[in-house]
C-alpha cells in the first residue's frame, strides 16, 4: 500500500513546494535611495530577502535612466546573501530607474523594478592640499580643505582623518574633528617618511555606510630649516591688548619676492589671516587683543606664490600691568637723582656756600656784549633750531634772558632770529621781560626778536646774510644745531665777530670748537643760567647734578670690574628696556 | 597769584604727566600724554606759525618802507612768501592749477615747480656750501699751535687716511699691513673718540634731567624772563 501512495506523497509535497515557492516573492522589498552624504553621484541599493535563495540562484541589478527607459545595462552581480549595493559614478541630479533580476539556472524567478532615484549633491570637497607642514622640527604634516555642501543637511558631521603609510597597510584613525576647520596639524611624524591620507565623512551619531571619501597622494615630511626663530612676546606696559611677533630667517636673500602670511590659531585648530608683511621686517605687532586670553600664531612663508616655510608659535598671553616692571631701574634713578638734587638745593638753601668750578665760555659773556657795546654793533643771539620740547632750547632761552638783559643795560643792539615759531613766541617773552626787569622797556623793539622761516637752509641762509651784511660784533650760537652749525659758525668767524657757542649735540661740538672763541660743551650749557645768577636753589641743582655724575662714575667703574670679573647683574640691572 | 604762578602750575603739571606715564599704564595718564604731542602741540605750532609769519610781514614791509639795509631782499622774500602761498593754499583747498603735486599728464603745476626749480636747488647750494665751511674749518684746527693741536692734527691725518682708499694702499705692499689706516682709524673712533663722546653725552643727559627737574619745579623760570623766586 505504502508503495502505492508514496510517490503520490512526494508528488504533492512538491507540486507543494512549487506552489507556495510560486506564490511567495523572494525579494520582498527592492529600493533605491541617494546615497547620504556623498558628492551627488551615488546611489544606494537595498533588498530584502522574503525566503533563502537557493544556490544556483543569481541576482542582477541593472540600470536605466529615465530618458532612456527601455535600456537597462548591468550594475553588478552580487552575491544572493547581500542585502545592499552601492553604485556610484553617476550623474548628479539625473534620475534613475533600478531593476533586479533572480535567475535560476538560466530562468527568470523574480524580476523587479525600483522606484525612480535622482543622486543629489551633499558634501564634496572643493579644494585638498595635503602638504609638508615645512616645519624646523620635520615631523608635520599640514592638511587644508574647503567644502561645497548643501544648505539642508539637517544633522552635524564630523570629518574622519585618517592615515596609513605605505600602500599595504589599512588607514587608522588620526583625528574627528569639525569639518568647518579648514586645517589640521598632523604631528608626530617620521623625517622622511611617505603619508597617505583618507578623509571621510561622518555624522555625528557614526559612520554612514558610502559617505563621501576622498584620498590623498603620498606625502613626505620634510625638516626645513629657513625659520631660525619665532616668537611671540606680550607687549609690555601696554592696555593688554598687545602681542608682538619676532622672527628671523636663514638664507632669506635668496628668495624671490618673499611674503609672510601671519594667521592666527585658535583654540579649536581654525586660522584666521591676520596680515601679510615682508619677511625682511623681522617683527610683527597685533593689537585689540584680548587680555589674558591665550594666542597663537602660524607663520607661512610664500616664495613667488608658493609656501616654502611654515612655523607654529608658542602659545602667549598678552597681560596688562598698571606698573611697567622694566623700567624699575630707570625709576629708581630717578627717585636717586631727583632726591640728591633736591637735598643739595635745600642744603644750598639753608646759606651753605657750594664751589662751581669756573666756565671760560659764560665768563666772557660779558665781555661779548661789552665789546658790542664798544664798537657800536648788534650782538645776534641764535637759539638753535628746535622748538621749546627740547631742554637745549629751554637752556638756550635761560641764557637769553641773560644776555638780553645785559644788552638792555647797556643799551647794546639785539637781535634774536628763530626758526622755530614756538620759541620764537617764547624768545620774545623773554627778551621783553629781560628789558622790563632791566627798567628799560621803552628800548624794547618787536623787530629784536624776529622770525625768519621754519625751513633749516633758508633760515641759515638768512641769518648768514644777516651776518655779513650787518656785522654784529658778538655771535652767541646757543641751543640744538645740526647741519647749520658749521655754516653759521665759520660765516660769523669770517666776520669777525666773537662768537660764544654752546650745544649738547656730540657732533657739532667739533666745528663750534673749531669756529667759535668759546664753546659750553653738554652740560655746561645746562649749568649756564645757575653759574650766571648765582642763586642758591640754582647752584644747588647743579651740585646735585655733579654728585651724581659722581655715584654714575663710580658705577661705571664698578661695572667695569665685574663684568671683566663675569658677573653681569649690574649691567643686567642698568639694561634699558 | 601773580602772572608767573598760573604758568609754573600748568608747567608742574603738565610736565608730570609724560614722566608719570613712563612708569604706570594707567589709560587716564597715558591717553593725556598722546594727547599732549599729538593733538596739542599741532594746534599751537598753527597759532604759532601764523604769528611768525604776521612778523615777517610786519618786518619786511617796515624795511620796505624805511628804504632799510638790504629792503630789496624783503621785497624778494615777500614776494616769495605770497607767490607760493598763493599757489599753495590754492591748490591744497580748491585743487586750482592741478593742486600742489604733479598733475595727471606728468607736467608740474605752479607750485610744485616753485618748488623743484627754485627753491630745491637754493637749498642744495646751502647745504653744498657746507664742505667749503669744513675745508676751512679744518684748517684752522689742525694748525699745530701746541701740544693738544699736535695730536689732534695727527688723529686727524690718520682718521683720514683711514677714510680713503689710498690709506691703505700705502702698506698694502707689506704683508700683514694692508689695513694699517683703516685699523687705526677704526680704533681711534671706537675707543678714544667714543669714550670721549659717552662722557659728553651722560654730562649733558644729567644735565638735561636736572634743567627739566628745576623748569618742573619752578627754580628754573629765567626763559620766562624771570631770574628769581619770588
Amino acid at each position: 500500500m505504502i508503495n502505492n501512495w508514496l510517490p503520490a506523497l512526494i508528488l504533492s509535497l512538491i507540486v507543494c513546494l512549487v506552489v507556495q515557492e510560486a506564490e511567495a516573492s523572494l525579494i520582498s522589498e527592492f529600493a533605491a535611495i541617494d546615497t547620504p552624504l556623498d558628492n551627488g553621484t551615488g546611489v544606494t541599493l537595498n533588498w530584502r530577502w522574503g525566503g533563502l535563495p537557493s544556490e544556483g540562484m543569481r541576482l542582477r541589478i541593472e540600470r536605466s535612466t529615465i530618458s532612456n527607459p527601455g535600456q537597462f545595462d548591468l550594475v553588478e552581480q552580487p552575491s544572493p546573501s547581500s542585502q545592499t549595493l552601492y553604485d556610484q559614478g553617476l550623474a548628479a541630479d539625473q534620475e534613475y530607474l533600478y531593476r533586479f533580476t533572480l535567475t535560476d539556472d538560466d530562468h527568470i524567478v523574480e524580476v523587479g523594478v525600483s522606484s525612480p532615484v535622482t543622486p543629489r549633491f551633499d558634501i564634496d570637497l572643493a579644494n585638498l592640499e595635503v602638504t609638508d607642514a615645512l616645519d624646523a622640527s620635520g615631523d608635520s604634516i599640514a592638511l587644508n580643505w574647503q567644502w561645497r555642501q548643501r544648505k539642508d543637511l539637517g544633522f552635524h558631521l564630523l570629518l574622519l582623518i585618517e592615515r596609513k603609510e605605505s600602500e599595504a597597510e589599512d588607514f587608522f584613525e588620526v583625528a574627528k574633528i569639525d569639518p568647518a576647520i579648514g586645517s589640521f596639524l598632523d604631528n608626530g611624524l617620521i623625517e622622511g617618511s611617505n603619508y597617505h591620507y583618507r578623509l571621510t565623512i561622518l555624522r555625528a551619531e557614526g559612520f554612514e555606510p558610502g559617505s563621501a571619501r576622498w584620498l590623498s597622494s603620498a606625502v613626505t615630511v620634510r625638516r626645513n630649516f629657513v625659520f631660525e626663530t619665532l616668537q611671540v612676546n606680550d607687549i609690555r606696559n601696554d592696555q593688554g591688548d598687545g602681542l608682538e611677533l619676532r622672527w628671523r630667517f636663514r638664507q632669506l636673500d635668496s628668495l624671490t619676492s618673499p611674503l609672510l602670511h601671519i594667521e592666527r590659531v585658535a583654540s579649536d585648530g581654525s586660522l584666521s589671516k591676520v596680515a601679510e608683511v615682508a619677511p625682511a621686517d623681522e617683527r610683527f605687532t597685533e593689537t585689540g587683543l584680548t587680555e589674558n586670553q591665550p594666542y597663537c600664531y602660524r607663520l607661512t612663508l610664500f616664495e613667488a606664490g608658493k609656501p616654502v616655510a611654515m612655523l607654529t608659535s608658542a602659545e602667549a598671553v598678552p597681560v596688562y600691568t598698571v606698573f611697567n616692571p622694566d623700567r624699575f631701574n630707570a625709576l629708581f634713578l630717578f627717585v636717586l637723582f631727583c632726591s640728591i638734587v633736591l637735598w643739595l638745593i635745600n642744603t644750598s638753601r639753608r646759606g651753605k656756600d657750594l664751589f662751581i668750578r669756573r666756565i671760560a665760555g659764560l665768563n666772557a659773556i660779558e665781555d661779548a656784549i661789552g665789546r658790542a657795546t664798544e664798537m657800536g654793533r648788534k650782538i645776534l643771539y641764535i637759539p638753535g633750531i628746535m622748538s621749546m620740547d627740547e631742554v637745549q632750547t629751554i637752556a638756550s632761552l635761560s641764557i637769553l634772558g641773560y644776555v638780553a638783559r645785559y644788552a638792555a643795560d647797556y643799551d647794546t643792539l639785539f637781535e634774536v632770529p628763530n626758526k622755530d615759531p614756538i620759541t620764537f613766541a617764547a624768545a620774545r617773552e623773554t627778551v621783553r621781560e629781560a628789558f622790563l626787569t632791566a627798567g628799560k622797556s621803552d628800548k624794547y623793539r618787536e623787530d629784536m626778536v624776529t622770525y625768519i622761516t621754519y625751513d633749516q637752509f633758508a633760515y641759515t641762509a638768512s641769518v648768514c646774510g644777516k651776518m655779513v651784511r650787518e656785522r654784529p660784533a658778538a655771535n652767541f650760537l646757543i641751543g640744538s644745531f645740526y647741519a647749520e652749525s658749521l655754516l653759521l659758525a665759520e660765516t660769523g668767524q669770517l666776520t669777525g665777530a666773537i662768537q660764544i657757542a654752546g650745544t649738547a649735540e656730540v657732533h657739532q661740538l667739533p666745528f663750534f670748537v673749531c669756529a667759535c672763541d668759546y664753546t659750553l660743551i653738554g652740560e655746561e650749557l645746562y649749568a649756564a643760567s645757575a653759574y650766571i645768577s648765582k642763586d642758591p636753589l640754582m647752584v644747588g641743582s647743579i651740585k646735585g647734578q655733579d654728585w651724581v655724575k659722581a655715584i654714575l662714575i663710580g658705577v661705571l667703574l664698578l661695572g667695569v670690574i665685574l663684568e671683566t670679573a663675569g658677573v653681569h647683574w649690574l649691567t643686567a640691572f642698568l639694561q634699558a628696556k | 597769584m601773580n602772572k608767573y604762578k598760573f604758568p609754573l602750575v600748568l608747567c608742574f603739571f603738565f610736565g608730570t604727566i609724560p614722566i608719570v606715564a613712563h612708569f604706570v599704564n594707567v589709560e587716564w595718564v597715558t591717553a593725556p600724554s598722546k594727547a599732549l604731542n599729538d593733538t596739542w602741540m599741532p594746534i599751537i605750532y598753527v597759532f604759532a606759525i601764523l604769528l611768525g609769519i604776521v612778523n615777517v610781514v610786519q618786518n619786511s614791509w617796515t624795511k620796505i618802507k624805511r628804504r632799510e639795509q638790504g629792503w630789496f631782499y624783503a621785497v624778494v622774500l615777500l614776494a616769495g612768501l605770497f607767490s607760493m602761498g598763493f599757489f599753495g593754499f590754492t591748490g591744497a583747498i580748491w585743487d586750482t592749477f592741478g593742486g600742489t603735486n604733479l598733475r595727471p599728464d606728468g607736467s608740474a603745476t605752479p607750485f610744485h615747480w616753485m618748488a623743484t626749480h627754485m627753491f630745491i636747488p637754493l637749498q642744495s647750494t646751502m647745504f653744498a656750501l657746507l664742505s667749503f665751511y669744513v675745508a676751512s674749518a679744518a684748517y684752522r684746527a689742525f694748525r699745530a699751535r701746541n701740544l693738544s693741536a699736535t695730536l689732534l692734527l695727527i688723529a686727524g691725518v690718520f682718521v683720514m687716511l683711514g677714510r680713503v682708499p689710498f690709506g691703505d694702499m700705502i702698506f698694502s705692499w707689506l704683508p700683514g699691513a694692508e689695513n694699517t689706516f683703516s685699523g687705526i682709524t677704526e680704533w681711534l673712533m671706537d675707543c678714544p673718540n667714543a669714550a670721549a663722546q659717552r662722557a659728553i653725552m651722560i654730562g649733558a643727559a644729567l644735565g638735561a634731567a636736572s634743567m627739566a627737574l628745576k623748569v618742573l619745579l619752578g627754580i628754573e623760570r629765567s626763559y620766562m624772563g624771570k631770574e628769581q623766586e619770588d
